[in-house]
């Protein structure tokens, strides 16, 4: 492996949020001794990064046992929570903060848009509106070794930060990760088949989307039953966007500056009220 | 049908927006009177007339504790601050936090400005304060001037090429121009309110 292709999941780290482990661990003591324990194993873990105490481990899997060359192949970082732990979806809502994966492939390998499932949208005290993740979810995307590679032993590295937060506490996690290929346990079919199911499916179909000039709300009527709870927006060139109400068969999301929209549209993801993610490009701009 | 149906809707979600409170630009503060770490009582009326900042905190929360003030950034903030009479006050509405945790705290990382005690979240609810750090700044007429977050930097990785929000709202509505950014997104932990 002469050179590595880093393929950024976010190309921005949690870099201040762990740094301040080291740092402070000793006048915290005091303060929140629990708190810092459990942030020194968070900042300690070592490969392949299974630390038992850990509220919130993270594991670099693959559904292959050995890569084909040419053909694409599901990579990605699995996270268990312990129970109450949450982390965040990449639109983390009023708090909070997404993972940041960045993996290192062998050179010539490419890497595919990363996927993020549905996450549980909650609503905490204070109106407080989050889009969450618990117990378990995989953040992958299609990884494929050039079409003349030759097969050989592999290791594909990853780097893992995140943000997790239970009931009052949040910490800083970071993870090293490592997967020696070929391997023993890939992703088993139906685990694969039930992350792929977990994914929001492309519905442009589902709504209606219907804006005035200038205004600073976006109706959709949508043309099927949706889970008014199960609805998170995500702007990903930036612009807040709240729900501000939802009928039986209509949701208003309202943009905080009208006017002043990015160009590129935002991705409304939801469950249908028969439990099926679904995932519509809503364009923000005005008409 | 469709007239009627979204006159209401359009009611319906003015009322939404209406009846979850909060602080907004260019509208009155919240006026509110709490108590700081040593049972002293702080209103937002003892600075009228002065620029004042406030600031949500919560010492467990890496985006407040260790960024803001283990750091030491909040404090040389505060310091600046008040060398062009603007006053900052603390709020911290995490309701497992009680008044003596926040003046240990205080205490330890050299905090000097008041930390209001909102243990059952009625200031922060008055504001809408939802993250911590979540700042405002009320001008000395008592009208928000800029509401969201401390700077530019939700992951803590531009160092001094940050933009510190609240330093540019303070410089703006001193120098009687337009603000750059009147408000924010915030970001960092949510606040802790009471379940």
């Amino acid at each position: 492996m002469a050179a590595a292709v880093r393929a950024r999941v976010r190309a921005s780290v949690l870099s201040a949020c762990l740094r301040w482990t080291s740092l402070h661990e000793r006048r915290r003591m005091s303060f929140l001794p629990t708190l810092i324990r459990t942030v020194i194993l968070a900042a300690g873990i070592a490969l392949p990064a299974a630390a038992a105490d850990q509220p919130v481990t993270a594991r670099l899997v693959a559904d292959a046992a050995m890569p084909t060359p040419g053909a694409p192949f599901l990579l990605g970082v699995e996270f268990t929570m312990e129970e109450g732990w949450h982390l965040y979806w990449r639109n983390p809502g009023d708090a909070g903060l997404a993972p940041t994966i960045a993996f290192t492939l062998p050179a010539g390998w490419t890497m595919g848009e990363t996927r993020w499932p549905a996450p549980e949208r909650v609503i905490d005290p204070g109106d407080i509106v989050l889009n969450v993740y618990h117990h378990r979810v995989l953040i992958a995307a299609e990884a494929t070794p050039p079409a003349d590679w030759t097969p050989a032993p592999v290791t594909i590295t990853a780097t893992a930060s995140w943000l997790m937060c239970k009931a009052e506490l949040c910490m800083p996690g970071k993870a090293s990760l490592a997967l020696a290929l070929p391997q023993a346990e890939p992703l088993a079919a139906e685990a694969v088949a039930a992350w792929r199911a977990s994914l929001p499916q492309p519905a442009e179909g589902f709504a209606e989307i219907r804006r005035d000039a200038g205004a600073a709300s976006i109706t959709l009527l949508w043309k099927r039953p949706v889970e008014p709870a199960s609805l998170v927006a995500f702007a990903p060139a930036g612009g807040a966007l709240a729900w501000s109400d939802h009928a039986e068969r209509a949701s208003t999301l309202t943009v905080a500056k009208p006017g002043d929209e990015p160009s590129s549209p935002a991705v409304v993801t939801g469950r249908t009220g028969d439990g099926h993610p679904f995932a519509i490009a809503v364009p923000l701009s005005s008409p | 049908m469709p007239i009627r149906f979204f006159a209401a809707l359009t009611l319906c979600a003015a009322f939404a927006i209406a009846a979850s409170a909060a602080a907004e630009v260019g509208k009155p503060a919240p006026a509110f009177t709490g108590t700081d770490v040593d049972g002293k009582a702080v209103s937002l009326a003892d600075f009228a007339g002065k620029t004042v900042v406030l600031e949500w905190m919560n010492p467990e929360c890496p985006f407040s504790g260790p960024r803001r003030f283990e750091s030491g950034a909040a404090q040389k903030q505060a310091a600046a601050l008040k060398e062009q009479g603007v006053q900052v006050v603390l709020i911290s509405s995490s309701s497992h936090l009680d008044a003596a945790a926040l003046k240990a705290y205080a205490t330890k990382q050299k905090i000097t400005t008041p930390i209001v005690v909102d243990q059952s979240g009625e200031i922060g609810k008055a504001y809408g304060a939802k993250t911590t750090p979540h700042c405002f700044v009320i001008g000395g007429d008592g009208n928000v001037v800029y509401a969201g977050a401390i700077d530019d930097d939700k992951e803590g990785a531009k160092g001094d090429k940050a933009v510190n929000y609240v330093d540019q709202a303070v410089k703006e509505h001193a120098a009687g121009g337009k603000l750059t950014q009147a408000s924010t997104q915030p970001y960092g932990c949510s606040v802790k309110y009471a379940k």
